[in-house]
């Protein structure tokens, strides 16, 4: 039963997105894709869920497996998380500002 | 792992804030479709994804001081370590990267997700059955053991993506002795290593103690996978590679997310995998190729190089010696007879025009030409003239990426048009600026049954009355398809070289009469 529900919500999230994300125009694309980076970074939240879950429920050899890996996994999708939103941000800012000032 | 029926208040409430933050997420991806609101819509899904990490370390324990200190102390040290360690590096590449190295970027993070993924994968398969919250039965396994092969097959992927688009590796499509046989095999193992992950353990045939050996075996095959397909495919197919890539990384991390049973993850992951397949679909359609031939590398008929694109691909290659011997002779005799037979008047169409319409090509950003032709266009409005731009799909080495390119030398992105939205006009326009373009314009593409460009929608400039065209040089663009407009007798007019080069000259003389 879980796993009907947690494969229908990603049926359902991909369909939302597949058509609020048609509607992006192509000047965006690339913002959009370097957003998507971002958001593909949310694998953050296992991470850190398995990495706490490692430390706290183990002994030994498993809790230090659980450790390194999830360093290294937290490690790595933070840098697309920050690094994806701050990229898109200034790409988004090169691209608005222009008309912010011809209006002033 | 979390069991829908049987739900503690915690439980319920990480639900509750989740459904709200993919909400919030949504709605920002919503507010990408107004440009004007395209900044708000971005904070918004990084607050999201900020209390999405928020959340999860409440909900996980590390801040329940009921339970072991040492562990606890260790674990917050190691989570918030790791955390800084990334916050540091994606500020640094994000404050770094140049606008031209969009594409390898965005392919690196792609790969950094995929990673990411895969090792959740690892690890939730390394720890199942030993508690509670890594479940040992048939889903967990199996999902865990895709999250592995799809993060590992994104994680290299996008390395050889990014190296070939950071010139670190040879743009050349490399094709090995029966590639497409040990491609298709390659991929029947992944998906074999998968199923026996998920079907082994629980049937009891194999003790879950021997996990780790598909495991590792999924990780080999997987990335060998990632590599064997990548490799294979030429520069010219990069934008479609790359977007293909971005969705792979989003379905990583859902898959991941079935695995821990996480439904942000699930959600997430599913929209991003929904982001990189509509850019997969837009690419594909802008050069007119299946996505199946693309990854199978297959080419049409005669041609051996993979077709499409715009820029010339010697410019890129002889971006260090910007101009060789040869050419140069070549250009000069091309100026000169040109200048012979047109003499001054060559730019009365240009000085005279009141609408124009410049068409940017990837020349031109290896030339680093857009502030020049920022600066041409200036000089047409100061003029009296309307200029736009009219950008192709693949006009560049991802989707979007000249506009951005356009955008950093201040062009106005309300100037910048989708083929759709001008193609009528090229008609009724008084003159065209082409600038390292080639592919994107050919109209041999409408007309030349059985070449790799035949079919693909061109921007009709060759409609254009006037055309002034500022290329490296008159060779076939990488789809190696001659472009006729080059033979055109009247209202063609061809400066060759870099266009920085010929680009200002162009501008000095059209400022000093």
């Amino acid at each position: 039963m879980t796993e009907i529900i947690l494969i229908s919500i990603f049926i359902v999230a991909t369909i939302v997105g597949y058509i609020l994300i048609n509607n992006v125009p192509s000047l965006l694309h690339t913002p959009l894709m370097s957003g998507m980076n971002a958001l593909s970074g949310v694998t953050v939240l296992g991470a850190i869920a398995a990495t706490a879950g490692a430390v706290l429920l183990f002994n030994n050899g498993d809790k230090i497996f659980g450790l390194i890996f999830g360093f290294i996994a937290i490690a790595l999708a933070t840098v697309n998380v920050v690094g994806g939103f701050a990229i898109t941000d200034r790409m988004l800012k090169m691209i608005v500002k222009k008309k912010d000032k011809s209006e002033e | 792992m979390m069991d829908f029926k049987n739900l503690s208040t915690s439980d319920i409430i990480y639900l509750i804030i989740s459904a709200v933050l993919i909400c919030m997420v949504l709605f920002g991806i919503f507010l990408l479709s107004r440009v004007k609101k395209a900044r708000l819509g971005n904070g918004l899904s990084a607050i999201a994804l900020l209390a999405g990490i928020i959340l999860v370390l409440i909900h996980s324990g590390v801040f329940d001081f009921n339970r072991d200190t040492n562990s606890l102390i260790l674990g917050i040290v190691i989570i918030f370590l790791a955390l800084a360690l990334g916050s540091v590096i994606g500020i640094v590449l994000s404050k770094k990267v140049k606008m031209i190295e969009m594409p390898q970027l965005v392919a690196l993070l792609n790969g950094l997700g995929g990673a990411a993924s895969a090792i959740v994968g690892i690890t939730t398969l390394a720890l199942a059955g030993k508690s509670p919250m890594f479940s040992s039965g048939a889903f967990a396994l199996t999902t865990a053991a895709l999250a592995i092969s799809v993060g590992m097959i994104t994680l290299s992927g996008s390395l050889i993506a990014a190296g070939k688009l950071h010139r670190i590796l040879p743009q050349k499509q490399i094709v090995l002795r029966g590639h497409q046989v040990l491609t298709i095999v390659l991929l029947v193992l992944t998906i074999a290593l998968v199923a026996l992950s998920g079907i082994l353990v629980p049937t009891g045939i194999m003790s879950i103690k021997y996990l780790w050996i598909l495991l590792l075996l999924n990780v080999v095959v997987s990335t060998l996978f990632g590599l064997v397909f990548s490799i294979r495919v030429g520069g010219a197919d990069m934008p479609i590679t790359i977007s293909l890539l971005n969705s792979f990384s989003g379905v990583a991390g859902a898959i991941a997310g079935l695995a821990l049973y996480d439904i942000l993850l699930v959600a997430i992951g599913g929209i991003v995998g929904a982001s990189g397949l509509i850019l997969t679909q837009i690419m594909c359609k802008a050069i007119n190729r299946s996505l199946i031939d693309i990854l199978l590398g297959k080419a049409k008929k005669t041609q051996d190089a993979a077709p499409a694109l715009d820029a010339e691909t010697k410019d890129e290659e002889s971006k260090d010696a910007p101009v060789e011997q040869t050419t140069e002779a070549q250009t000069t005799d091309a100026q000169t007879s040109e200048e012979v037979q047109e003499e001054k008047d060559e730019f009365a169409a240009l000085r005279n025009a009141k609408d124009v319409i410049i068409v940017p090509g990837y020349g031109m950003a290896i030339a680093q030409a857009q502030h020049l032709v920022k600066e041409l266009a200036n000089y047409l409005v100061s003029n009296g003239a309307k200029v736009r731009y009219a950008i192709h799909p693949v006009a560049g080495r991802m989707p979007g990426h000249m506009n951005v390119l356009l955008c950093e030398a201040d062009v106005d992105y309300e100037d910048l048009f989708e083929m759709s939205d001008i193609d009528a006009d090229f008609k009724t326009c008084d003159a065209v600026i082409v600038v390292g373009a080639n592919d994107v314009l050919n109209p041999a593409a409408n007309t030349a049954v059985g070449t790799p460009i035949y079919g693909m929608p061109v921007l009709s400039v060759n409609d254009a009355k006037e055309i002034y065209i500022f290329n490296y040089d008159t060779k076939p663009g990488y789809a190696g398809v001659d472009n006729p407009i080059y033979e055109r007798k009247n209202g063609v007019h061809i400066f060759l070289g870099n266009a920085s080069d010929t680009l200002q000259q162009a501008l000095n003389e059209l400022k000093n009469n």
